[in-house]
């Protein structure tokens, strides 16, 4: 039983968790744990599947008619909503030079468009994230240097509100260069080529791990870059 | 397409293949919307929510792990979350308090052989649900069929907070163990 681990939350908690039912500071406390503790880890994973495997007991029953024909609908607006707003262009991470960044990337300093709400998530590993949402709400997408080399993960968590998640183990590394930047920010391009730019991200532990929440909707992020404040792009996930 | 299995369709959905998508509702739209009209209980609402949960489906197609669990059981936990979603945002909040064994396939103290049920997986867990004492029954039947919180389903049953989350966490533990499921080492 998770009681006889000290310094483990509860059995309860963690069932609050599993089911979703913990927000804001608790869910991210929570997450922060279950990162570190592996049988916390296995225990809510645990649970999910059970509470997912309890779902086959629900009844079926008819849809109304017109619901094939609605679903495929949305699918097709989806779809063309997804690829109708190609305006410029982005440079593929691959493209971008080290030395600076795309003249088609301008940094949207000042005003945000967004509200954000920076949540230091710490450490939070891919397993985690991805038994936390098994529903597959969340959208993943590799880290990518200019240079084309992977770097680590990147994850859009489509709940509201929206998730974002960045892991680069190795962040460190970056540090051994010559210069190494004052600060690193996250940078988030919209499917209409605008972009705009969230302050510091703070990579910490070993997995460079930094998530935030972000009032912008999942389906409408192209990429997310890590920059630094001379602009350089570090690397990049696109979704 | 119409002959494949469940993660082939969904490969094909991740693909792009339109044959797929249509193939991935005809096969599970029956499930999908019952389980929103579980939570639910409005047909408008539940017809929008399997539908969404089908478009997140589609979205998110290239990241479902046949390792996790089945097809279904992925799509089922989307269209709770959909629902539950709707239910929280106060989009969708079922006027009357559910009651928690009507949202199980004839679930009786006789056991669910004298129900057809069209697979050994949901035998297995109603019997797993039938396993349980009838107040661990409610509460688990209440969170994860219901999407109900465990101050909600204190209120609904008239209980303790304390007593309703101790229900929830022994009756989860229970039907884990009844359906083999991982079980976490004790401390």
């Amino acid at each position: 039983m998770v009681d006889g681990h000290v310094g483990c939350p509860g059995d309860e908690a963690l069932v609050a968790l599993a089911l979703g039912e913990l927000t804001g500071r608790a869910r991210a406390d929570a997450l922060a744990h279950v990162t570190a503790c592996c049988w916390c880890r296995e225990h809510v994973d645990a649970l999910i599947a059970t509470a997912d495997r309890l779902l086959l007991a629900a009844p079926d029953a008819e849809p109304p008619v017109g619901f094939e024909a609605a679903v495929l609908d949305r699918t097709a607006q989806a779809s063309r909503a997804a690829t109708s707003t190609d305006g410029a262009s982005p440079s593929s991470p691959g493209g971008s030079s080290p030395g600076g960044s795309s003249p088609a990337r301008w940094r949207r300093s000042g005003v945000l468009a967004v509200a954000a709400s920076v949540v230091a998530v710490v450490a939070i590993a891919a397993a985690v994230l991805l038994f936390v949402a098994r529903t597959e709400q969340v959208a993943e997408a590799a880290m990518v240097t200019p240079g084309g080399r992977e770097v680590g993960s990147a994850w859009i968590h489509d709940v509201d509100p929206t998730w974002v998640l960045v892991s680069v183990p190795g962040w460190e590394v970056w540090e051994t260069v010559d210069d190494p930047p004052e600060e690193y920010l996250l940078e988030i391009e919209l499917d209409d080529g605008d972009v705009v730019t969230l302050d510091r991200v703070d990579l910490d532990g070993d997995d460079g791990s930094w998530g935030a929440t972000i009032g912008l909707d999942p389906a409408r992020i192209r990429s997310l870059s890590i920059i630094d404040d001379t602009g350089r792009t570090w690397c990049s996930a696109r979704f | 397409m119409w002959d494949a299995s469940d993660e082939a369709v969904v490969a094909g959905v991740a693909a792009g293949d339109e044959t797929a998508m249509l193939v991935l509702v005809r096969r599970f739209q029956r499930r999908v919307y019952g389980l929103a009209l579980t939570v639910l209980r409005d047909d408008g609402y539940a017809a929008d929510a399997a539908q969404e949960a089908f478009v997140r489906a589609w979205r998110n197609a290239a990241s479902f792990d046949a390792r996790r669990g089945t097809v279904l059981t992925w799509l089922l936990a989307i269209t709770r979350n959909v629902a539950i979603d709707r239910v929280r945002m106060e989009e969708a909040r079922p006027a009357d308090p559910v009651d928690p064994d009507t949202l199980v396939r004839g679930v009786s103290v006789d056991g669910p052989d004298d129900r057809v049920v069209e697979s050994a997986e949901v035998r297995r867990v109603l019997g797993a649900l039938i396993e349980l004492s009838e107040t661990q029954r409610r509460c688990v039947v209440l969170a994860t069929l219901g999407g109900h919180t465990a101050r909600q389903i204190s209120e609904i049953e008239g209980i303790p907070l304390g007593t309703a989350k101790t229900r929830l966490r022994d009756g989860l533990r229970h039907v884990r163990v009844a359906l083999d499921l991982t079980e976490a080492p004790d401390g």
